[in-house]
């Protein structure tokens, strides 16, 4: 097995497949295990899929699944680690952000992948279509409503704020 | 939407920056899965031979007492009963001549027969066809003195529950021919003593 490759590949793909994964999760540290998680499935499979195009791709939707599949569920090991860290709570500083995270987490499951793919992985409407097994329409409504979501969600917290 | 779009990297970025990873844990793992995954196909492929092991005997058409070679379990190999051979008459010994007066009789007329060796024996004879002796078509009762119903024959397998007589002598004995014999060679012996035998003509 190439090691050394697979494991150049784990050190420039990881940290921002964490962030992409925490943005559906809501928690980083689940981000983390379920990356974790895609990438020991990677490793029997390395041979094939580091001929692909896109490697990245690959795992990013192993990951998608898995996280998709471990909301749906609500195992016990979600419960477990599917609330923020303390490091992870915004301060009074970094409130925007823990705004839109909280914004983000409100929407559903289909919606936050969707808006994931499209906004944090700039893959197009036909991209994140095809990724996700759906009809491009769909892909278009869920961004649309997910945007109204989002805009009257920020707003109003915008507005508190102020 | 550019400023969700800037936002939602940024945040992403935020969180990959502050993400923690391990390569050797994930191949630790990998690895571990591998193992275990081979060790429970090992386990699941000894159980299959062990399996197949205890069916193909049982399986197999029985070959009567050849047993399977560290067989798990009971093979087929069933002790085949024993049988024993019990000749249904015994091996005749050589039959002496039986004296017959006549050797030509009608099918329901009489002959007689003497012993020459002037023994006792008992007034019942067999009849057989000459072409099957061991198979015994009638029994011949001799003519007994002060039994009006003597002679007469009884067919084998078919009158049963017939009293024989129980009269023994030296002879000669007059017997009587079954009516509706086939015309035919017989042949009749003594049922007691040395055995007798002489061929009997039915015209």
């Amino acid at each position: 097995m190439e090691t050394e490759g697979l494991r150049e590949f784990y050190s420039a793909h990881q940290p921002r497949l964490v962030g992409v994964i925490s943005l559906l999760t809501g928690s980083r540290a689940e981000a983390e295990d379920i990356v974790q998680e895609a990438f020991v499935r990677l490793v029997p499979r390395w041979e094939k899929v580091s001929r692909y195009e896109a490697p990245e791709a690959w795992v990013r939707l192993v990951a998608l699944r898995l996280a998709a599949n471990r909301h749906r569920d609500g195992n016990r090991f979600t419960q477990l680690f599917h609330r923020l860290p303390a490091e992870h709570v915004p301060d009074p500083a970094d409130r925007y952000a823990g705004d839109l995270e909280q914004a983000l987490a409100g929407l559903p499951m289909p919606t936050r992948q969707v808006v994931v793919l499209h906004y944090v992985c700039d893959l197009s409407v036909a991209q994140v279509a095809d990724a996700l097994g759906i009809a491009e329409g769909t892909v278009k409504s869920r961004l649309s409503r997910a945007r109204d979501t989002l805009s009257d969600s920020l707003l109003l917290r915008s507005d508190d704020h102020a | 939407m550019p400023d969700l779009q800037d936002d939602l990297q940024a945040l992403a970025d935020r969180r990959a920056a502050e993400s923690t990873g391990d390569f050797d844990s994930v191949l630790t793992t990998a690895r571990t899965r591998k193992r275990r995954r081979t060790a429970g196909l090992t386990v699941i492929g000894a159980a299959a031979v062990v399996g197949a092991v205890a069916i193909v005997p049982t399986l197999r058409p029985a070959a009567n007492n050849v047993p399977v070679a560290e067989s798990p379990v009971p093979t087929n190999a069933v002790a085949p009963p024993k049988v024993e051979t019990i000749p249904s008459t015994k091996p005749s010994p050589k039959a002496g001549a039986l004296g017959l007066k006549s050797t030509v009789a009608a099918a329901g007329g009489q002959f007689v027969a003497t012993f020459p060796d002037k023994q006792v024996r008992a007034a019942t004879f067999s009849l057989s066809s000459a072409s099957k002796p061991d198979v015994a078509l009638y029994t011949l009762v001799a003519k007994i003195p002060g039994d009006a119903t003597t002679p007469y024959a009884i067919r084998m397998g078919g009158e049963m529950g017939i009293a024989m007589p129980s009269y023994n002598g030296p002879g000669p004995y007059t017997l009587a021919m079954p009516k509706n014999l086939p015309a035919g060679s017989y042949r009749v012996c003594t049922l007691s003593g040395a055995l007798l035998c002489g061929l009997v003509t039915v015209s």
